[in-house]
């Protein structure tokens, strides 16, 4: 009896194998360099610290008003995921496109997924946020405005402004 | 002309998908792969390719070489354990994984580079200092090989 030959999809299955964070895909930078970042960034934060404990309590509501403020005319649509992926799957996404070396640095993004939505698109007029990645604080949030897709991720603790949105797409549902 | 080191970390940032399943396919292992692909990008950074270099073939090459000498040294980097937890998933889950751990190596390299990465029989061969005609009959042994596999699976 002849043997029915399924075709093979060597490109498709291997284009869904997960990939690592993007942040190994390249060899971190020589460990002298790292402590001088931190202690940059330790100094930067004190500073806005200072700024803000001192000024006068008419300033310090500005001072601590978030990097960016949604504007008033901003619709927010109701939420919407990517895809729905079946229960116990997970949204695969793909980044289109990545800030350049050294990176995004925490502390110099957003207060939200949302005020660094407005951030890199200012005129974005309506656009829809939703937590397919989770409902943690920390969790990523994919936004939607028109027919393009962005992600919101976190680089470090969800109190400072360390949100920031890079333009992402939609791949696929995985098995975590 | 060599490419400035900005241009190189995109170009390398845009092949890296491919390239690091590629190199994943033929080593089944996460870390080698990925400080293979770690290596031969600050190789790169050193002796930046020219600009007509098909910088997807170049990153398959060296990463390859680099991934098959772990023997002499340890991979330097470890993948988050959710990861590595998500890829044996993926890895046991697709078919074609499955299929290309029956191969040899060398199968692997060859049908990996020619299905996954679309590179033509005559790169291949110059990628991997064989004849056209060993690659052609490599890639037909190693399909002959998986098709009896996956149509008795």
């Amino acid at each position: 009896m002849a043997s029915t030959q399924r075709p093979l999809r060597i490109a498709d299955d291997l284009r869904s194998l997960p990939l690592p964070p993007e942040d190994v895909w390249v060899r971190s930078r020589r460990p002298s360099s790292a402590p001088i970042g931190v202690l940059f960034g330790l100094a930067l934060l004190l500073l806005v610290l200072a700024v803000v404990v001192t000024a006068p309590p008419a300033a310090q509501g500005v001072a601590a008003t978030p990097v960016v403020t949604p504007a008033a005319t901003t619709k927010v649509a109701a939420s919407v995921a990517p895809r729905a992926c079946q229960s116990g799957q997970l949204p695969l996404v793909e980044h289109l496109a990545f800030p350049s070396p050294p990176g995004d640095a925490p502390g110099t993004g957003a207060a939200s997924p949302e005020a660094a939505f407005q951030r890199a698109r200012p005129d974005a007029s309506a656009f829809a946020i939703s937590y397919p990645f989770g409902s943690t604080r920390s969790a990523p949030a994919w936004i939607t405005a028109g027919s393009e897709t962005y992600i919101a991720e976190l680089h470090g603790t969800p109190e400072g402004n360390n949100w920031f949105v890079y333009p992402a797409r939609f791949v696929g549902c995985t098995v975590p | 002309m060599a490419v400035q080191r900005t241009e190189l970390e995109a170009l390398y940032r845009e092949a890296f998908p491919a390239v690091y399943r590629a190199v994943l396919a033929v080593t089944l292992d996460p870390e080698v792969a990925l400080d293979a692909l770690q290596d031969a990008f600050e190789i790169a950074l050193r002796r930046p390719p020219a600009h007509d270099t098909n910088l997807v073939g170049w990153l398959f090459r060296v990463a390859l070489r680099r991934a098959l000498r772990v023997h002499l040294r340890p991979p330097a980097v470890s993948v988050p354990a959710a990861y590595r937890d998500d890829l044996a998933h993926a890895l046991d889950r697709i078919e074609s994984a499955r299929l290309l751990r029956l191969l040899t190596r060398r199968q692997r390299v060859i049908v990996v580079a020619h299905y996954f990465l679309g590179l033509r029989q005559e790169e291949i061969a110059a990628l991997l200092g064989l004849r056209r005609g060993t690659v052609g009959a490599t890639i037909a042994h190693a399909l002959a090989r998986m098709r009896q596999e996956a149509s008795h699976g």
